[in-house]
């Protein structure tokens, strides 16, 4: 998957042209795109499901197109972050800003928990080993019926208004329960783009393109591995716990290897590797489902075949063609 | 806007959409947004959990048994005629654990020994470990409380098993669809209960005319038990619109709670407290031989009457009164 | 619940491994494809599925199960020829996880375009006659026809040994598998090589499917259960490895037979449990083996 991804540390004073454009104010124009994205969207409960899945495979993006591992697992910190958020507000009544907090942590530490086991194993290993790992996790939180609901799913994560330095804000309304969502979603974006322009985030690209260099230039490659996968863990956790609040529930679903398998197959569609393909991934992916449902119930049909597509022709994924056009 | 999410009207026949669609799950995810949204909503799934407080919403209605009903009449009846030795094999969810408490509550009035109840996660498909230890608890009865295609592969595996020739199984809930899908075979002397089957049409003329009507739309296809109650569901609603006068919420909830009907399997109605269909639960049997037609798969043992006193009290399910 | 009493257990162990057979012919194909091509199939489920369907319709137009044994797999196989060439092929050399992620797709596809053909709901698919009822095997009964499955079983263990070890095609598709460059170098179509083996594998993963379907009916979801389960399976028995795949498979067949007595609610996990303890403690999951 390495010889698809760009290099996100281009040397600034090149020629000019949209890519560079992009690349330089990158967070600035998600933010841009997403403020703007509701206005253009058919309903505003597909742009919320578009930003939140967006979030979700910009985590699962970190390590799967950064790091250059394949995660089959990622439903177990995307669910984790969902039920976490929802068991605050329903047993505990926290309040809604410290249940989002509460998944993200949820998400940090279910990745750390997960990570610490699997982060040895290579390759196609890897990914059986996240995927075994997230239905324990599966399980666990199935069988934890009093705190999670069991089979029925998690109900009653109702946050009707929401209190912001005094206001009181109606959060049932979806154009702004969008912005509510979308300020974490565009928060979550800058803070991804600062690390990947850190210095740690060329510790992540080197660690990927190869491994053997980056340990004799000192660098941990298991840590650093498992710090990714943790940070990633943090963006899926969020995703999730917005997911919560959104759907004001959490069927157990989420838990399941569809879940992952979804992400990856989002992340693929969009262009691994690229900071703009996951949110693109998302938005091409649930409005065709959207679209295609309407004409016909086969939606899984066109799903595979897009896949494959991908697979065969555009293993860049959409974003990742358009970047090799631009740079051309 | 007052819709009714009736999921499913009209579509017949199709196995894995109700197990998905119309899982319990779905149901009380629906009845969430419902209750926080103020939408009217008539829920034709299975569910315990629905009509208790900590759930209630003043908008869902249940057009569908409960749980603590079916097990109620399928127990009433078993337990009278094959023995007081039962062994249970229980889908390991909500759905499964609601049967099972239902069964041994009415098992107290019939003091049936309960010899053991074996959990499954749900979505097994393999029942082969599980089969031999049910086999050497000796039971007369064994009560397999799963649904879906669980309950297809468990009644298969078990007529494999050879567990017919010396117990009876009985399962709170036959569908039509799953005994279509499993076939004959593995369905065969089974004892079980149901909201609806088309053949009580001798005794219901609101049968005969929905049966008719259906006919006439499907080309002679006979309603399944999922058909009739995705009519109900729908019907319902629908004349508390037209008795109201009013597409307003609380106008068309005042309008169904008063509403006394008999639209497809006798005389029903909502209680108050829970919004909970009063009605009646066929105990069928599913037949092997002499089937008139591919819809003829149950034969009606008993019909246990509508009555309040079959529900759990309001109390016990903690409405205020 | 009643004691635990030897005749139990033992009947337990012995369900256990029958039911581990079934295990073992699902997940040999997915292994020997692994193993040779080091593709992960995760189409492997929809073959199975299909093969079942398969065998529905060939029932159904006024076949009956013994021509099936024979025709399924040589229609998966087929079939499974077909997908290797035209979309497998494309993706050799491109890294580990795109035959993963096409495969995937594939699955997809696949299961759609049954529920098209065949409808959402499920089949029954009845026991031939002659293998009904269930059989004293000494501590119990137990089905005939599952003994049969366990019959079967060997009988395509027994083939696939003798072909791959006693056969010069045999010989080449070993080291086609140790080092395709070589064998190329020799002068030996390796594509050619690994097209048969995938037909191979595909068409063991359709006979399993028809052996499957008198067990649970056929429903176009029925490939999705197993597929994780015999990935449990081969990652145990070190993937692509036949041998571990045949121990595996008995081994997480007691494991379930053994769960079920003590935790039933547990047996599903437990699989995932042993894959995950597995993977972390064997050396060879780790950084040293090839990806």
């Amino acid at each position: 998957m390495t010889e698809t991804t760009q290099s996100i540390k281009q040397p600034r004073a090149t020629t000019g042209g949209w890519y560079e454009f992009a690349t330089r104010h990158r967070a600035s124009i998600v933010a841009a795109v997403i403020l703007i994205f509701p206005l253009v969207m058919p309903f505003t409960a597909l742009a919320v499901n578009i930003l939140i899945y967006g979030l979700y495979a910009l985590g699962f993006n970190l390590v799967f197109g950064y790091l250059g591992l394949l995660s089959f697992g990622h439903a177990a910190l995307f669910g984790t972050g969902a039920y976490l958020c929802g068991i605050a507000i329903v047993h505990f009544g926290w309040p809604w800003y410290a249940a989002i907090a509460a998944g993200l942590a949820g998400g940090l530490l279910m990745a750390l928990l997960i990570g610490v086991l699997a982060i040895r194993t290579r390759g196609i290993y890897f990914a059986m080993v996240t995927m075994a790992l997230s239905q324990c996790v599966y399980y666990l939180f199935y069988q934890a019926v009093d705190l999670t609901g069991g089979e029925n799913g998690l109900r009653g994560i109702n946050v009707r208004t929401i209190d912001l330095f005094g206001l009181r804000i109606d959060f049932i309304n979806p154009m702004i329960r969008y912005y509510v969502i979308a300020a974490f979603v565009i928060a979550a974006f800058f803070v991804m783009s600062r690390i990947l322009a850190s210095p740690f985030g060329a510790v992540i690209e080197a660690v990927r393109e190869n491994e053997m260099r980056a340990r004799a230039s000192g660098y941990d490659v298991t840590l650093t591995r498992l710090l990714t996968f943790v940070l990633s863990g943090g963006f899926c956790g969020l995703a999730g716990a917005l997911q919560a609040l959104h759907l004001s529930i959490v069927p157990i679903e989420i838990l399941h290897y569809e879940t992952s398998g979804l992400v990856v197959m989002i992340a693929l569609l969009g262009g691994m590797g690229t900071f703009f393909g996951p949110m693109v991934g998302a938005a091409v992916f649930l409005v065709l489902e959207n679209i295609v449902s309407v004409w016909t119930v086969h939606w899984q049909l066109i799903v595979g075949a897009i896949f494959i597509a991908c697979v065969l022709f555009f293993p860049a994924g959409i974003w990742g063609t358009l970047i090799a056009r631009g740079k051309r | 806007m007052k819709r009714r999410r009736g999921r499913g009207a009209g579509r017949e026949g199709e196995g894995e959409f109700r197990r998905r669609s119309l899982s319990a799950a779905v149901q009380l995810a629906i009845n969430n947004v419902t209750k926080e949204r103020g939408v009217i909503f008539n829920s034709i799934s299975q569910s315990d959990a629905i009509n208790e407080a900590a759930d209630l919403s003043k908008y869902t209605f249940h057009e569908a048994l409960n749980p603590h009903m079916t097990s109620g009449a399928v127990g009433r009846y078993a337990f009278a005629k094959f023995g007081k030795k039962v062994a249970f094999l229980t889908a390991d969810y909500a759905y499964g654990h609601e049967m099972v408490r239902g069964f041994l509550e009415v098992g107290k009035e019939f003091n049936i020994e309960n010899l053991g109840d074996i959990r499954h996660p749900l979505g097994t498909t393999d029942f082969s470990t599980l089969l031999p230890r049910l086999q050497a608890l000796k039971p007369d009865i064994l009560c397999i409380s799963n649904f879906g295609r669980d309950q297809q592969i468990a009644l298969k595996q078990a007529t494999d098993f050879g567990i017919k020739k010396s117990i009876q199984i009985i399962a709170p809930l036959l569908s039509h669809a799953s005994r279509v899908a499993a076939g004959p075979q593995a369905f065969e002397g089974v004892v079980g209960g149901c909201s609806f089957y088309w053949g009580i049409e001798d005794k219901f003329a609101s049968t005969k005319a929905f049966n008719d009507a259906f006919r006439k739309m499907y080309d002679g296809k006979l309603p399944t038990d999922y058909g009739a109650l995705g009519y109900g569901g729908v019907r319902t609603v629908l004349e508390a619109v037209k008795g109201a006068g009013s597409v307003e919420t609380n106008k068309v909830v005042a309008a169904l709670e008063a509403l006394k009907y008999d639209y497809y399997k006798g005389p029903q109605y909502y209680r108050k407290c829970d919004h909970q269909s009063v009605q009646s639960v066929l105990v069928i049997k599913s037949k092997s031989k002499d089937m008139k037609n591919e819809s003829d798969v149950f034969e009606v043992l008993s019909t246990e009457e509508p009555n309040e006193k079959y529900l759990r009290t309001c109390e016990a399910l903690g409405h205020k009164s | 619940m009643a004691g635990l009493s030897f005749d139990l257990i033992a009947l337990q162990l012995f369900a256990g491994l029958a039911l581990g057979a079934i295990y073992v012919l699902f997940a040999i194909g997915l292994s020997l494809i692994f193993g040779m091509l080091t593709v992960v199939n995760f189409a492997h489920g929809a073959f199975y599925m299909v093969g079942a369907y398969v065998g529905l319709y060939l029932i159904s137009i006024g076949g009956n199960f013994w021509i099936c044994l024979v025709a399924v797999p040589i229609a998966i196989g087929l079939f499974g020829l077909a997908v290797e060439r035209v979309l497998i092929r494309p993706l050799y050399g491109r890294g580990i996880d795109y035959p993963l992620l096409l495969t995937f797709g594939l699955s997809y596809v696949m299961v759609e375009c049954v529920r098209i053909a065949f409808g959402k709901t499920g089949y029954p698919f009845d026991t031939p006659e002659v293998l009904q009822g269930a059989v004293d095997i000494g501590v119990g009964y137990f089905p005939l026809y599952r003994l049969f499955v366990i019959g079967a079983t060997a009988v395509v263990l027994l083939a696939l040994w003798l072909f791959l070890e006693k056969t010069s095609f045999g010989l080449i598709i070993r080291a086609g598998a140790r080092d395709p460059q070589i064998v190329r170098v020799l002068g030996v179509d390796v594509s050619r090589v690994w097209l048969i083996v995938f037909g191979i594998g595909t068409a063991i993963a359709g006979f399993a499917g028809l052996l499957a379907a008198p067990l649970q009916g056929v429903i176009p979801e029925m490939g999705g259960t197993i597929l994780a389960e015999a990935f449990v399976v081969t990652v145990v028995g070190g993937m692509g490895s036949i041998g571990g795949a045949v121990l595996a498979g008995l081994l997480v067949g007691v494991v379930v037979s053994m769960t079920s007595l003590f935790a039933p609610e547990m047996a599903k996990v437990s699989i995932f449990a042993l894959m995950a303890i597995v993977l972390i403690v064997r050396p060879q999951a780790s950084s040293a083996a090839p990806d």
